[in-house]
């Protein structure tokens, strides 16, 4: 009773509408997108101000959230949504890669005033090892139960005792068809045309892991390989082959690069290719999730340490793990938000290419998590020179 | 009181925001990157980082840096000098206030803003492709985004103001008798800017191309942003280095090769201007002890 009180005295001249407006948008959204887990999620929410309280249990929410995470990552109007509804003003700041993220935490060492960070999985072990990101106290994001079985508790954070799912998804290329006619299925279709029709009009990520990637990828060899001569082997061919024919480093070409014409050929993320065709306006776009392998990826919401504003980022993790939340930042982002029965309720909703936000279970089986380990340092290092070879 | 109390302020910000970053940075640069997640350590000094800088695989990059620093500071000359000279000498005095006002209006935005701003001008589907095309100048869209010739673009773009400002001042300065005595001595109007204007407006000239030349040397946000990869400079390099690698030992000892990098081509260009002064000097030399 107290908890609640708590709530109302802070958040009073905001609260009330918030709850109207709130079942309102869940009403509506319900008869739009009818399911039962859907139903089930209203009356979680009724209960969330009481029990759930987030922000109850460790005081105020704080006025903002500093947010570090991928581009264009989170749905704006989701964002608003939030804001409207518990006060805090999200701030985005994006990185292009785990490595960049990583360097200003550490470099600030706890100043970072970043609420927010959204590491890929297989990073999250050194970062906690490195202190860079708070333990997360479960019972403060009710909404966890919503995330499906199969991508809790995962071998780099078991128990979720530091992060939660935001997104997975994987790594293909997108081509513009009326410049690329060969068939593209493979990685190795990606590297022939590059270096063909597509010279100097292919982007490839700027991630050295996703650059180096698609060399083991399209060779159907161990990705996460630390053995030398085969690192070597792949700087060669990428420093020979490929690199004077990539235009430009592009970790998200769907922003800008796909639809102004920039390229013909783009390595791109799924979601970030699908928005990249979606904004084209034109169906000159054809994605290919390539053969004979390719990535499978997890980002997930965390706290960083020091983070300034915690309430509020508790509040915010639990917002998005609302299916109905989640279906909305899914049907922009166009990532799986690993969030239970998302699939049907997105196919019920009528989002637009599915084929680039879900996998069928054969697709997936050919997806490899990535892993940081010694060899990190050297790839790091092939990539600068991959890019000092495309020069 | 004493004298320098003056300089002090000046003194304190030199020594707090420049000079001890730039000592950090020399200090880091012979330090390592420890581990994975690390970004320096220095309990154990080298030259390694060096070595390591020297990479020959940077020196298209290099190369690119200087060849894309001499020309774009080359345009921002040929393109500032008439201008400035036509502001400081033609223009209409009630006119040149506003009209140096205009020079400045593109330092009222940010600097990062202005640079996407080509982005989208120059993008293949952009306005500009468009307009090319409706005109049939172009056949196909036009393809200079992500190329060096956008960065050349985007530097002269963003870098001449800094040209034109100390041209304007110098041509300004510049006494009107002097150039009425010229015509008097029937010297033509190009024998008269290039005989006494230009030669007097020299000191002008020199601080508009280290103004251009030294910033747009390191420069990074007109590379990163309008450049992909042909159009990489050193700026991008040891940004890459700091920011995706993690490995401020080796930024640090790229960031110093850059600053004598950039010295030395300034010195050598200095060396060049003063023997061609020289020389011009001694052959014009008219002796007067002789007519008399």
């Amino acid at each position: 009773m107290s908890d609640q009180k708590d709530v109302i005295s802070v958040l009073a001249p905001h609260a009330t509408i918030k709850q109207v407006s709130r079942r309102a948008f869940l009403a509506g959204a319900t008869a739009t997108v009818a399911g039962g887990s859907l139903i089930l999620t209203g009356c979680g929410e009724d209960e969330a101000p009481t029990t759930g309280g987030t922000g109850s249990s460790s005081g105020p929410l704080e006025d903002q959230i500093n947010m570090y995470t991928w581009g264009a990552y989170d749905y704006p109007k989701v964002m608003k949504q939030f804001t409207e509804e518990f006060g805090p003003a999200l701030k985005l700041s994006s990185y292009d890669s785990n490595e960049q993220m990583i360097s200003k935490l550490v470099a600030t060492k706890g100043t970072s005033g970043f609420d927010i960070v959204v590491p890929t999985g297989v990073f999250i072990p050194q970062m906690v090892q490195a202190e860079l990101l708070e333990p997360l106290d479960l019972a403060r994001i009710p909404n966890f139960e919503n995330i499906a079985e199969e991508y809790r508790d995962q071998p780099w954070d078991p128990g979720n005792g530091y992060s939660v799912p935001k997104a997975w998804g994987t790594t293909g290329y997108v081509y513009d068809k009326t410049k690329v006619t060969r068939p593209m299925a493979t990685w190795q279709d990606f590297f022939d045309a590059a270096a063909d029709e597509a010279s100097g009009q292919t982007s490839m990520l700027a991630d050295p892991n996703e650059v180096i990637g698609a060399y083991f990828w399209a060779n159907d060899e161990d990705w996460n390989t630390t053995d030398t001569a085969a690192l070597d082997a792949c700087e060669d061919y990428l420093i020979d082959n490929i690199a004077p024919h990539v235009k430009a480093f592009e970790s998200y070409p769907g922003t800008n690069g796909i639809p102004q014409g920039s390229y013909y050929l783009c390595q791109a993320w799924n979601g970030d290719g699908r928005q990249g065709i979606i904004d084209s306006g034109t169906d000159n776009w054809v994605w290919v999730f390539p053969g004979p392998r390719s990535e499978l990826w997890m980002d997930n919401w965390t706290i960083p340490t020091g983070a300034p504003n915690p309430n509020a980022a508790y509040e915010w993790i639990n917002y998005n793990l609302d299916p109905e939340v989640s279906l909305e930042t899914l049907s922009w982002v166009g990532y799986h938000t690993a969030v239970a029965d998302i699939e049907p309720a997105a196919e019920e909703a009528g989002i637009e290419r599915l084929d680039m936000i879900f996998f069928t279970p054969e697709q997936v089986a050919t997806m490899d998590a990535g892993e940081v380990n010694d060899s990190q340092t050297r790839r790091v290092e092939i990539f600068n020179n991959v890019k000092a070879a495309a020069v | 009181m004493p004298k320098w109390i003056l300089a002090t302020p000046a003194w304190l910000w030199f020594l707090v925001f420049f000079a001890a970053p730039v000592g950090l940075i020399i200090y880091y640069s012979f330090g390592y990157k420890p581990g994975i997640f690390g970004t320096v350590a220095t309990d154990k000094l080298s030259f390694d980082r060096y070595v390591e800088a020297f990479n020959p695989n940077y020196t298209p990059i290099f190369r690119n840096t200087l060849e894309i620093s001499i020309i774009g500071t080359f345009l921002c000359l040929v393109i500032g000098v008439p201008f400035a000279y036509w502001l400081a000498v033609k223009v209409k005095p009630k006119w040149r206030g506003l009209l140096l006002g205009l020079v400045l209006v593109p330092f009222w935005t940010n600097f990062l803003v202005r640079t996407i701003g080509w982005q989208i001008i120059l993008a293949p589907d952009g306005f500009l492709s468009g307009f090319l095309q409706d005109l049939k100048l172009l056949g196909s869209p036009l393809a200079i985004d992500k190329t060096r010739w956008a960065v050349q673009i985007g530097v002269v773009y963003n870098y001449l103001p800094l040209m034109i400002l100390p041209l304007f001042v110098a041509f300004d300065r510049l006494d009107s008798t002097l150039r009425e005595a010229s015509k008097d001595l029937y010297a033509s109007r190009w024998a008269t800017f290039r005989q006494v204007s230009l030669p007097l407006a020299m000191p002008g000239v020199v601080a508009g191309l280290l103004l251009v030349f030294i910033p747009l040397m390191g420069d990074y946000i007109t590379a990163s942003l309008l450049g992909g990869t042909k159009g990489t400079m050193i700026g991008v390099l040891v940004a890459d280095m700091f920011n995706s690698a993690q490995n401020w030992a080796l930024g640090s000892a790229t960031a110093v090769i850059l600053i004598g990098f950039i010295l030395g081509t300034a010195a050598f260009f200095g060396l060049i201007g003063w023997i061609i002064q020289s020389i011009v000097r001694s052959r014009r030399r008219i002796n007067i002890e002789g007519a008399l």
